[in-house]
């Protein structure tokens, strides 16, 4: 190969601001993400804001509709409805921010190393990231669940193992394209430091696909978290969680029906908005989508609607 | 002469939506006649294929056609309704479009695709139909008719395949024939062959043809008459040989030394400098004076006249050009 | 046929994923701290109780030993034995799988019955109040958690109008049951199992149809003077239908692993069900024995998804 001057495809300030630009102007994107940030921060301040304390018990006003002195009711044990949803937030966010964490550190080293290897090693991790992806998610979290013991610890664990495959797989097939691409070629003939520059490009490239990931695992860890909980497998009474709150609602759904209220808006609210803020990102992200929107000037195409990714 | 098979007076097809609308056409008027060939050429965007899609009313419900008048063989097609329009299309007019890779449709067997049309559009029975299907294939060229109609369009090749379309368009024998760039996605051997056939066809029909092309001289080979469109306008519109022996137009000017010639060694050829103007409020002026080399003050000032040179020629255009030179 | 020849070649490739799957759900659920016979006889227990009951699983034996024993029985049809219910395995799931399947069928049907009409409605009427009302539901559906949408209608049908009842899935049909009785019970739980899936392929069906409605050949077909009814079903679905085929394929393998939660709240003694008690009475043979079940029926459906699209697309030959 002859010595070229190559200099890789960078995203220039413009396309930076056009992506920002283009979130902001995403109405459906701003609205979730002004939601999500306030549902984040109530959640944080619980302890300063919750008006009661989300464990004491107070047998003489259970099961109280809602009012001025407890705004969603009371439950069984004459709890505070509306400080048990602050309090179980801070564990149904706290487990999904882990849960996302956990897996992209995991799964992103997998797939450049996959990617980067390829022949046995590439064909042994991806068979056993297949393995993992001909389970559904749930059941195996349940599963993984059921052997380690019923506790948050271990949900976010097995949430965390059953979602590693999805980002390995992005993080290989990006590794995989830029090794053909010439500025890589280009990148190796220059010697030096070439797997370092290498990470760099794969990582440039497949940082759009990963942000929109981790928005669809937030959202999913958030629903599977509670559904693990509300079957009685995660968090453990009688700490406050949105999924062990509403199996207890599940009881009392004739005499007090508003405990379902909280707890479901609760997740319902956090699991669209982050999905919004996937799909803002997902078109801002998206170079594609900023030619097509430049061209579709003239032609004057509609955009399309939001698509959140599947959660449970 | 003769009423026109079809008369267009006034044409304009608006894309609305984005910043602003597009007018694709803009105040076209010709005609043609039974029997006629007509050539319709200019480059991409110019509006040829949009002038296309008003006359065959397929524009809806993307963009709005209005003309002063549009007459189809007796049919005001101003006035029609869908249901109206449908009646005409693929019976009375029909269309081969530019691309075979993508205008049949891969999950349906071209057989199905030729039948389907025959038996809503002739009335013809299932036996009948499919005895016409491979009479149709046959007669477009294509050997082993009867085995190929079950086979799907991807299992075809490029000429052959508009080949499907041509027999698909001349199935109901139509009185005009649209063809839009019929022949600029094949190898240049296969092009003189589909070209050869479709004027084959119509001189055996006697039906009338629109043939558009972005190629200036393989239009002037064709055709009778010339229509030069820029910018979704009309610029200027000649028999064949009039055009070719003095254009009047800077546009045609323009295209005709961008067209190597085969009488003229060693010429060079002139691209056009420039792009084609965005057809979103585009002034009145004539559009094409910032690229002329001929522009004079008045074209950037007022609106091109239509002047008239001779029997049948008219262009849209303030110049005088000189007469092309060694060409008489 | 070729597409058989392809869906052949798709099983003989069955086994090997069958293997690494197996493998990992049996490293899985033994790479753990926790001694199940431990853990279900108690503390109190003699050595020798636990030591014949731990060779009565082949607990005593090396992890490897004890995964190609597994691995052989099953191929032999013998997903081992429960430590609890002392029943096979293959019993447990014999009785659960058929209900589980039922109910999935119901949901499935549901899924295609209402998102089919509804994605090629919404593309139609593109950019419509309509449009944007199925657009927002189907949102909705994907986005609330299934578990919460069925205590919703719980509360709406059964506690609040009494419309459906809330259990009787599985419950032995006695003579004389109408035919309301046998089935009403399946209402609610398939409802709220399809939402996610009804609004997932609402929007699939809705993409798709645009796409398809936008191509040349459909241009192709209107300049042709055909009926528009016939181009949108003739031209339009045959095209528009082949991913949406293989999507719910797809779906329908997925929604065996999502009944959990709604076999829970209905009482659906289904696969969900028989797990979770499993996993509460750390039954280690049935776990692994429903989780491999799942994750076979599960793979069935990727490949008889695959199949379809080779079925459906001319295009595609192997």
């Amino acid at each position: 190969m002859s010595a070229v001057t190559f200099a890789p495809p960078e995203r220039s300030n413009s396309a930076l601001s056009l992506a920002s630009g283009q979130f902001l102007g995403n109405r459906a994107a701003l609205v979730s993400f002004v939601c999500f940030v306030l549902i984040t921060v109530a959640c944080l301040a619980a302890p300063l804001i919750a008006p009661y304390d989300p464990v004491a018990i107070s047998l003489s006003d259970k099961l109280q509709a809602p009012g001025m002195a407890h705004w969603l009711g009371t439950d069984y044990f004459g709890r505070d409805v509306l400080s048990r949803v602050l309090y179980g937030g801070r564990v149904s966010l706290m487990v999904a921010l882990l849960v996302v964490v956990a897996s992209t550190l995991v799964g992103v080293p997998i797939g450049l190393l996959a990617g980067f290897a390829g022949g046995r090693v590439d064909n042994a991790l991806m068979r056993i990231m297949d393995a993992f992806l001909t389970f559904p998610p749930l059941l195996l979290a349940v599963a993984i669940v059921g052997v380690l013991g019923p506790s948050i610890e271990n949900v976010m664990l097995a949430l965390a193992l059953v979602r590693v495959p999805v980002f390995a797989r992005i993080v290989r097939s990006s590794t995989l394209s830029i090794r053909e691409e010439t500025y890589v070629k280009a990148a190796r003939v220059l010697g030096s430091g070439w797997v370092r520059i290498l990470v760099t490009h794969v990582l440039r490239n497949a940082i759009a696909p990963i942000v929109v990931q981790i928005t669809i695992v937030f959202a999913g860890a958030i629903v599977s978290e509670a559904s693990i909980s509300f079957l009685g497998l995660g968090a453990q009474p009688p700490s406050p969680s949105w999924g062990r709150d509403l199996n207890e609602a599940r009881r009392f759904l004739e005499d007090a029906p508003w405990l379902l209220f909280g707890p479901s808006i609760a997740i319902l609210v956090s699991v669209l908005s982050v999905n919004f803020i996937g799909d803002g990102l997902r078109d801002a992200l998206d170079p594609r989508a900023w030619q097509t929107l430049r061209r579709a000037t003239a032609r004057g195409s509609a955009a399309q609607g939001a698509t959140p990714g599947r959660s449970q | 002469m003769s009423e026109p098979l079809l008369r267009v007076k006034g044409l304009r097809t608006e894309i609305p939506g984005g910043p602003g609308s597009v007018v694709a056409v803009d105040d076209l008027s010709f005609d043609i006649h039974q029997g006629e060939i007509l050539g319709i050429v200019g480059e991409s965007g110019s509006g040829k294929s949009m002038t296309a899609l008003s006359i065959m009313g397929l524009v809806a419900p993307a963009g709005r056609v209005t003309a002063k008048r549009m007459e189809f063989d007796g049919w005001d097609l101003t006035g029609l309704d869908e249901a109206a329009m449908r009646r005409l299309r693929g019976r009375e007019m029909a269309m081969i479009f530019q691309d075979p890779m993508t205008s049949l449709n891969p999950v349906l067997s071209i057989g199905f695709q030729l039948i389907e049309q025959l038996r809503w559009r002739l009335g013809l029975s299932r036996r009948q139909a499919r005895r016409q299907a491979v009479e149709l294939l046959g007669r477009v060229g294509i050997s082993g008719a009867e085995r190929r109609l079950d086979d799907y369009p991807h299992q075809f090749s490029g000429g052959m395949r508009q080949r499907v379309s041509i027999a698909m368009a001349i199935s109901c024998e139509p009185k005009l024939l649209i063809a839009d760039e019929a022949t600029t996605a094949l190898d240049v051997t296969i092009q003189a062959q589909i070209t050869d056939l479709i004027m084959r066809l119509c001189e055996e029909s006697g039906m009338s043809v629109m043939w558009i092309s972005h190629d200036l001289g393989v239009v002037a080979g064709l055709c009778d008459r010339v229509n030069v469109m820029y910018a979704g306008r009309l610029a200027e519109s000649a028999d064949a040989m009039s055009l070719y022996a003095h254009s009047r137009h800077g546009y045609t000017r323009g295209l005709m030394k961008s067209v190597p010639r085969i009488d003229r060694r060693r010429q060079r050829l002139e691209a056009i400098a420039g792009r084609p103007p965005s057809l979103i409020d585009l002034p009145k002026t004539c559009p094409f004076e910032p690229r002329c080399a001929y522009s004079t003050p008045e074209c950037g000032a007022k609106p091109a006249p239509r002047r008239n040179f001779g029997e049948n020629h008219i262009a849209y255009c303030w110049a005088d050009l000189p007469a092309e030179e060694g060409v008489e | 046929m070729s597409s058989w020849v392809y869906l052949s070649r798709r099983l003989i490739q069955l086994p090997l994923v069958l293997f690494v799957a197996s493998l990992t759900i049996f490293s899985l659920l033994h790479i753990t701290p926790g001694d199940p016979v431990q853990i279900m006889l108690g503390m109190e227990t003699s050595p020798d109780a636990v030591a014949a009951l731990r060779a009565q699983f082949h607990l005593d034996q090396p992890l490897p030993m004890q995964y190609l024993i597994w691995v052989g029985d099953a191929i032999r049809g013998d997903l081992g034995n429960s430590i609890r219910l002392s029943q096979p395995v293959l019993h447990i799931i014999e009785q659960r799988f058929p209900i589980s399947l039922g109910l999935a069928a119901a949901a499935m049907g549901l899924t295609l019955v209402v998102a089919i009409p509804a994605g090629i409605f919404s593309a139609l009427r593109r950019n419509t109040f309509v449009d944007y009302l199925i657009t927002g539901l189907s949102i909705g559906g994907i986005a609330i958690p299934n578990f919460v949408l069925a205590l919703v209608l719980i509360y709406v049908f059964s506690v609040t109008l009494g419309w459906f009842p809330i259990t009787g899935i599985g419950s032995r049909a006695r003579v004389g049951d109408t035919l309301w009785q046998i089935y009403s019970p399946f209402i609610l739980p398939s409802v709220a199992l399809a939402a996610a899936e009804i609004g997932l392929l609402t929007r699939f069906m809705r993409s798709s149809m645009i796409d398809v409605l936008s191509r040349d050949y459909i241009r192709t077909a209107r300049a042709k003077g055909l009926p528009g009814w016939w181009i949108i079903v003739v031209h339009g679905m045959k095209n528009a239908m082949i991913p949406v085929v293989t999507i719910s394929a797809i779906q329908f393998g997925y929604l065996i692993g999502i009944q959990i939660t709604i076999e829970f709240i209905f009482a659906i003694p289904g696969m969900g069900s028989a797990l979770l008690e499993a996993v509460v009475n750390r039954d280690f043979p049935v776990v692994q024995g429903l989780t491999l079940m799942t994750a076979v029926f599960f793979v069935l459906a990727n490949i008889v998804a695959d199949t379809l699209y080779v079925l459906l697309d001319p295009r595609i030959r192997y």
